[in-house]
């Protein structure tokens, strides 16, 4: 069966090309403007995704370190008492809860909040001032 | 309506707003808290109320609450300085033992569990701590629950129970209990449509009444598992229904509930002037499940500004304490009628 284009007479062809023009360009502009942004797009989340990963990252990696060298300290001195040394064990499980590595992950904000409150009810345990300048309140997006 | 609230005696001395007021457990004594830094004893001498002692010097900011010891030896006191002071009462005078630190900034309300071994501080830092009080005085903390998504505004203890509620800026009132060392929430009642000011739990514990910026009172009833009345609950934990809304009643927010262990009568103290009472109908139907309340008293213009706070004597039924934004103290006697 022929189809519809074949039995278009050239000239009308012809002059659809002219006429039809604006909207082929327009066309073809939309889509490698689409292209161009979905790239830079792609960049600007990259570069973001390290910015904020990173920012969990040294909160979290703080907080373990925290956690591990008392651990040390409260296994060989006992005068902390023993919820210190409870909480600090609840501290690292709480860490290790965290995933290194994956796509999505929808509980962060609670976690992250769990792990917070943790750290300040350690750090109240062993008579030490929370506020090292570098843990935050809120993951703020 | 048809009963009354007389006053019996108007109590001046805060320099500035009056956040709180608390009985001792003999209902002996009135503590007072407020914007200028102090906290002041009340107490009866002959026929009239007058103020025994003043604290002071321990707080760089706003007192907003202050709480008695099950015992009555020890008096907590919460501030916007971000501190607690334990103030311990064994040489004779009041003196600061004890300063709880920990939150990030203003403490909003503190309260004694009944067996006097825990106490709970709220802030404005979305936050409610657990402190345990080990036998040498120490005060540890227990936990750090950081559930509430705002500012949590007032915690209170069950009568019987290690159980504890605190109502929040979020719309919701949250109930915790202790599981593995920790504490962890037990259930979550959502219902208000603005921030909950204030919650307080009746005699058996099975009932708690809150109140809100949404000018209401709810009445909230516990439903354990496999209860006749075949609300749902999940596992071994109870479920809180709200079972009764009091509208129409209060013009301005609400600040604060007390329910009276004795009389189980409710007292409001409101943001529209006025002191309000309540009284469950006992002749309704369904007292469990569609309980009814009335408004049996109100003292209109109780004060010239906002009412902050309400308490009910603990030994002497009838017998009720407010404070205000005007700075002054006042104690009333329900008068049925």
């Amino acid at each position: 069966m022929a189809t519809a284009r074949e039995h278009v007479d050239p000239l009308d062809a012809a002059f659809d090309d002219i006429f039809l023009a604006e909207e082929k360009f327009t066309n073809q502009g939309y889509q490698e403007g689409f292209e161009l942004g979905k790239k830079a797009g792609i960049e600007e989340g990259r570069v973001m995704g390290i910015s904020q990963g990173r920012s969990v990252g040294s909160e979290v990696g703080f907080y373990h370190g925290f956690a591990c060298s008392w651990k040390v300290i409260l296994e060989s001195d006992s005068s902390k008492g023993p919820r210190a040394l409870k909480a600090v064990d609840a501290l690292l499980e709480l860490i290790w809860r965290i995933p290194i590595r994956n796509n999505e992950y929808p509980t962060l904000t609670e976690d992250m909040d769990r792990i917070r409150a943790k750290f300040r009810q350690l750090c109240s345990l062993l008579g030490v001032s929370a506020d090292f300048g570098n843990t935050k309140t809120s993951l703020s997006f | 309506m048809c009963s009354r609230l007389e006053a019996v005696a108007v109590l001046e001395g805060h320099q500035d707003r009056a956040w709180t007021v608390a009985w001792n457990p003999t209902g002996t004594v009135l503590a007072s808290s407020g914007g200028d830094k102090t906290i002041r004893l009340w107490g009866r001498e002959g026929d009239s109320w007058v103020c025994k002692t003043v604290l002071e010097d321990s707080h760089t900011r706003t007192i907003r609450s202050v709480c008695w010891s099950p015992c009555g030896t020890y008096l907590a006191s919460g501030s916007f300085d971000a501190t607690t002071c334990i103030w311990d009462r064994k040489s004779g005078d009041y003196e600061c033992s004890a300063t709880l630190e920990g939150h990030e900034n203003e403490v909003k309300c503190v309260a004694w569990s009944p067996s006097g071994q825990l106490i709970a501080t709220c802030s404005r830092d979305k936050s409610v701590w657990i402190w345990e009080v080990s036998e040498d005085e120490d005060y540890e903390c227990a936990s750090v629950l950081s559930l509430h998504t705002q500012d949590v505004k007032h915690v209170t203890w069950h009568p019987h129970k290690e159980i504890l509620a605190s109502a929040s800026y979020d719309d919701t009132i949250k109930l915790y209990r202790e599981a593995d060392d920790d504490w962890d929430c037990l259930a979550t009642m959502e219902g208000h449509d603005s921030t909950v000011w204030g919650v307080c739990f009746d005699q058996s514990g099975e009932r708690l009444a809150s109140c809100s910026e949404d000018k209401t009172l709810k009445i909230w009833q516990e439903y354990l598992p496999g209860n006749e009345a075949g609300i749902q609950t999940q596992g071994s934990d109870p479920t809180w229904k709200c079972v009764c809304t009091l509208s129409g009643y209060h013009k301005r927010t609400v600040y604060d509930v007390k329910w009276c262990h004795q009389t189980g009568l409710i007292a409001t103290a409101a943001g529209d002037d006025c002191i309000r009472v309540f009284q469950e109908d006992e002749s309704s139907p369904d007292r469990r499940n569609q309980p009814q309340f009335s408004l049996t008293a109100t003292a209109e213009q109780a004060h010239s500004q906002d009412v902050n706070c309400v308490a009910w004597n603990p030994k002497e039924p009838g017998l009720l304490a407010s404070c205000s934004d005007d700075g002054v103290v006042k104690i009333w006697r329900y008068k049925e009628e």
